[in-house]
């Protein structure tokens, strides 16, 4: 008798465990969930937690929009304000487009108003996303004569139908251009329950 | 084939402008942009701000005419003009539009070169946030009127990810036209969303007439829009430049896809001194206000830019007869349109100094100098007002248009040849 329970308890676990389950993150993938690096600062932004460096100042967050709300971090302000390096993460509900589209109008963006040349959006796979997209490219900010470079990595995390999250992470050319994709790796989707 | 014919909307006309002396009025309306953004610039007597004038003004400006123009016949715009062009479901000569019952549009036009551009329209219909809108309202005498600044609304049709194809016949365009509304049609039925008889009807129809199986054409052009979700300038300049930084990547529209490479859209605002327009009922004290204008930059395949366009559009009304008889009012439109090719380092500053503050003056005195300047002059049916404004205009002016009924004729088409404004061939 013990053994059938026990047999049938493994075959639920196992069924659950089906059901749960979700496509593992590839070890050749570009980017990766990975553990936060110590001395680092971890926000709870509600639908997901990301960490940035301790020095990164947390700026106050904002709405650019009705369904959209933006927070960002900036580093190594100068005295015209001007920031090199920082973090932004904008959690969308309702979005208009999917995580694919709107990777792809990212990187068409991205082209068209910060010099970066075709940018091919990744297809990833994040834990907790229902699609993820990851985008590498350098933007060149300011005019001719006056142009910076910063190496720029943007994912887009789809939660469900009605959340998306976009995170951007970028540094001026130059600095330390790990740090970039080691924000990325901290992000931390929170699952509707 | 309800589609393709439905009925002129019998409440043609309501929102028009009603007073008499409004043609006067419009007229300086139009006016007053040229003069605010002449007046920007000390050199109003050059050649290049009296075309401006000369354009802006619809001849009825008082520009001075410079001493030293030499005349240039090969400033003819390379691009060919709009003769016609249609919204909204019933057939209008041989520019029409296909609405599907899941509110995708199909436009069909004609273009002056003889060629055709079909363009399909996302679910969210025209005009949504991006397009010909009206950027001021203004009320005199209890009337009320817009003026609107950003033009070439073709272009932007194709919001929420528009597409278009170009074809050298009708025939070829219906070709198109047929594959994408069947495609369309067998999508709904696919996707079993309840397609309602109508949509059935139609897709018979077409199969039927045309032995047509739906058939993927890849487009010529694709339209994405940018908005605040899918826009990385507005993203990177958030952590560069702090929050409410105004920059050319907040100005920034979309971007259309070419065989050639894309053109990127941005919007550009100038000051407006609502004291220039000397309207009686406007005091000393009115206030300023923004207009937006429409800025292009043509990118090649390899990302260098090749040219760069400022539009600015304005309507107006003349009529025939008494101002009360709605019927016979026509509403105009006329858009002006400045490109400078970017073949140096010069232009292309000239060019992306556009979108800062100020810095239009010269880039229209460049596009004067060695580009094109073209003025095109539309008859609007009389919905187009409401149509356009899809909204924004209904929610300062008032009214009850609603649908998508618009049609648009060129009256006058003229281009500036080094010396004058004359009219321009072909359009």
């Amino acid at each position: 008798m013990r053994a059938r329970v026990l047999a049938l308890a493994a075959a639920t676990a196992l069924l659950l465990s089906a059901c749960s389950s979700e496509p593992s993150v590839p070890d050749d993938q570009v980017v990766k969930p990975a553990s936060v690096p110590s001395k680092w600062s971890t926000e709870d932004l509600g639908v997901l937690s990301v960490s940035a460096p301790a020095s990164w100042d947390l700026q106050p967050a904002t709405k650019p929009a009705k369904n959209i709300t933006s927070t960002t971090w900036r580093t190594g302000v100068d005295d015209d304000g001007r920031a090199s390096g920082g973090l932004e993460v904008k959690v969308i509900t309702d979005p208009q487009a999917p995580a694919e589209k709107a990777a792809e109008s990212l990187a068409v963006s991205a082209l068209a108003t910060l010099r970066s040349g075709t940018v091919d959006p990744l297809s990833i796979v994040w834990p907790d996303a229902t699609d993820a997209w990851y985008l590498a490219y350098t933007a060149t900010v300011g005019l001719p004569d006056d142009e910076v470079a910063y190496p720029t990595r943007t994912m887009v995390l789809d939660l469900d139908e009605k959340t998306q999250v976009q995170v951007t992470v970028l540094t001026a050319e130059g600095t330390d251009e790990k740090v970039i994709d080691q924000v990325l790796t901290t992000v931390k989707l929170t699952p509707a329950e | 084939m309800r589609a393709f014919h439905l009925s002129r909307r019998p409440d043609r006309g309501q929102g028009s402008l009603e007073s008499v002396g409004v043609v006067a009025v419009a007229a300086l309306l139009v006016a007053a942009l040229g003069t605010v953004m002449i007046q920007a610039s000390p050199a109003v007597a050059d050649k290049a701000a009296w075309g401006f004038c000369k354009v802006t003004t619809l001849g009825m400006g008082d520009c001075a005419e410079p001493d030293d123009l030499s005349a240039d016949d090969d400033r003819i715009p390379p691009q060919p003009c709009t003769v016609s062009s249609s919204s909204g479901g019933y057939d209008v000569s041989i520019s029409y539009v296909v609405t599907l019952e899941t509110g995708r549009q199909f436009v069909v036009e004609e273009l002056s070169d003889g060629t055709y551009r079909v363009t399909a329209i996302g679910t969210g219909g025209v005009g949504i946030g991006v397009g010909p809108g009206v950027d001021l309202s203004l009320t005199v005498n209890e009337d009320s009127y817009g003026v609107t600044a950003i033009a070439n609304a073709d272009v932007l049709l194709g919001y929420e990810g528009g597409e278009t194809w170009y074809a050298d016949s009708l025939d070829d365009a219906n070709s198109i036209l047929q594959g994408q509304v069947a495609l369309e049609v067998a999508d709904t039925l696919t996707g079993g969303s309840g397609l309602v008889s109508t949509g059935k009807d139609l897709l018979d129809t077409i199969l039927g007439a045309t032995g047509n199986e739906p058939t993927s054409s890849r487009p010529d052009e694709v339209f994405f829009q940018a908005g605040a979700e899918a826009n990385a300038g507005a993203g990177v300049s958030a952590i560069i430049l702090n929050m409410g930084a105004k920059g050319a990547a907040d100005a920034y529209l979309g971007l259309r896809t070419t065989p050639d490479g894309f053109t990127a859209y941005y919007e550009a605002e100038a000051d407006i001194d609502f004291n220039l327009f000397h309207i009686p009922g406007f005091g000393e004290t009115s206030e300023g206000g923004k207009a937006s204008r429409l800025f292009e930059i043509d990118y090649d395949d390899e990302g260098n830019p090749t040219a760069a366009r400022l539009t600015t559009g304005s309507y107006w009304e003349s009529v025939e007869g008494d101002w009360d008889d709605r019927e016979a009012a026509q509403v105009n439109y006329t858009e002006a349109v400045f490109e400078l090719p970017i073949e140096n380092d010069q232009d292309l500053q000239i060019a992306l100094g556009t979108l800062a503050p100020g810095g239009d003056q010269a880039f229209l005195d460049a596009a004067s100098s060695h580009g094109y300047v073209s003025s095109n002059t539309y008859k609007d049916d009389g919905l187009t007002l409401g149509v356009n404004a899809n909204g924004s205009l209904l929610g300062k002016l008032g009214g009850s248009v609603s649908g998508g009924n618009t049609t648009r004729e060129l009256t006058d088409a003229s281009y500036w040849n080094g010396t004058e404004m004359v009219d321009r061939p072909g359009c």
